[in-house]
């Protein structure tokens, strides 16, 4: 890998996964940066038939916005069968937290730390969300993990899109609307700001390198969305904590993350 | 609030639209499912010939009219389909989630079954979430129940096998 982007992580958001440029992006952001994907996106891929079926089930954006065809998820679902059967996905610098450590596939020296922080992270976002959380859908408890991996990664930025026609009302990605329905507010940075310039020059020459400037070029929608998490309680492992204060904590820290995104 | 979605595609065929619809009520039947659904369709713009949507969709039928308190609901029946039946659990859950299904049918609590996968209460609690949705129920009793034949003959399989390892 690259040692200029040795600092950087990638998550891949499940929407954009599950729409036609998943595969694509998968195959090839990896080569070039730590890129991870949550376990929801295996168990998705995992279960093909039925989501094919059900595809409905998987595609965010028919919830918000009602008028995404599921054609692309299921077109997606079959390309995600097709690299699991040719390729060996352990090889193309894909990471993920799954059920337990054991099942994970983490990057060579990560902190085994992570899987804990991460499920702490991920149980507080639905402690404190729980009734929005619990009677959710897959596609939620994906984004949950998402949000709750890129917390728990250091210098992580969540990869994701916006559809043509909601770009065109100015709308965020699903990722960022999902955050509000939280209380997890989301700021769109313009492209003139002198740090969001700098970082999407960077950005930009990372998908060039990862030989996806095709997207780009074709004028894909592609948003970088970085969460803005509390310094004092980064690090922390709530999991190690009392009860009482773990609660105060968990809150704290949830209540003060937002997120802060621009496009490409 | 429990819900049922149909997709609705739009006259050109291009678009399709989630229609959501609160259950009111439902019963069971002579081992089939009745729905009692409001038919309001309060988010839509749209004007939709109830009939017709159910007629077209691929997951319930309507099967009659009821008034409940002034109100006229539909009680529908969901078809024979992947959605509905779940003759087959096998091809809808993944392993980990069949393990768990037949865990909660032995009468384990969430905190037993993570020890016994050697995962987090939390993890578990996800699954079953997942399960929930993907059969569309909203109890473990009801999850058990639509599972029964697949946990009935995992464990008669895994009798087996103990049987043949013992012999």
């Amino acid at each position: 890998m690259p040692t200029q982007y040795q600092n950087w992580s990638c998550v891949i958001d499940p929407a954009i996964a599950l729409s036609h440029y998943g595969v694509l992006i998968a195959e090839n952001m990896g080569k070039e940066i730590e890129s991870w994907v949550v376990q929801e996106l295996w168990n998705i891929v995992n279960n093909a038939e039925f989501y094919s079926q059900r595809p409905e089930l998987i595609t965010p954006q028919i919830q918000a916005f009602k008028d995404k065809p599921t054609a692309e998820t299921v077109w997606s679902l079959k390309e995600w069968g097709k690299l699991k059967q040719e390729q060996d996905i352990g090889g193309l610098g894909l990471y993920w937290l799954g059920d337990n450590l054991q099942e994970s596939f983490l990057p060579y020296g990560k902190s085994v730390k992570i899987f804990e922080q991460w499920e702490a992270l991920a149980g507080a976002l639905e402690r404190r969300n729980e009734q929005t959380l619990r009677s959710s859908d897959v596609m939620t408890i994906a984004f949950r993990d998402t949000i709750a991996l890129a917390a728990s990664l250091k210098s992580a930025f969540i990869l994701t899109y916006q559809l043509p026609s909601e770009y065109e009302k100015k709308s965020p990605p699903t990722i960022c609307k999902v955050l509000e329905t939280w209380g997890i507010p989301s700021q769109a940075l313009n492209k003139k700001n002198p740090t969001v310039a700098i970082e999407r020059q960077h950005l930009q020459q990372l998908i060039v390198n990862a030989g996806l400037s095709k997207l780009l070029l074709a004028g894909v929608h592609l948003a970088a969305f970085h969460l803005v998490l509390p310094p004092v309680t980064t690090g922390i492992n709530l999991l190690s904590t009392s009860s009482e204060s773990l609660y105060e904590q968990e809150s704290y820290f949830w209540n003060n993350v937002k997120g802060i995104w621009y496009y490409l | 609030m429990k819900t049922i979605s149909i997709l609705k595609k739009t006259d050109k065929g291009q678009k399709e639209f989630l229609l959501k619809f609160v259950v009111v009520g439902e019963t069971w039947f002579e081992n089939s499912l009745f729905l009692i659904i409001d038919p309001n369709i309060s988010d839509s713009a749209y004007n939709y010939d109830l009939n017709q949507i159910f007629e077209e969709n691929a997951y319930y039928k309507v099967f009659g009219k009821i008034n409940i308190n002034d109100k006229n609901c539909l009680v529908v029946k969901p078809k024979d389909t992947l959605k509905n039946a779940v003759k087959n659990p096998k091809e809808i859950l993944s392993e980990r989630e069949l393990q768990i299904v037949e865990l909660v049918a032995q009468g384990k609590a969430n905190k037993q079954i993570a020890k016994k996968l050697k995962i987090s209460e939390w993890t578990v609690s996800t699954h079953l979430r997942r399960v929930f949705s993907k059969l569309e129920v909203d109890s473990r009793a009801e999850m058990v129940y639509r599972c029964a034949p697949l946990v009935r003959d995992r464990i008669e399989q895994m009798r087996q096998n103990l049987y043949l390892l013992i012999e």
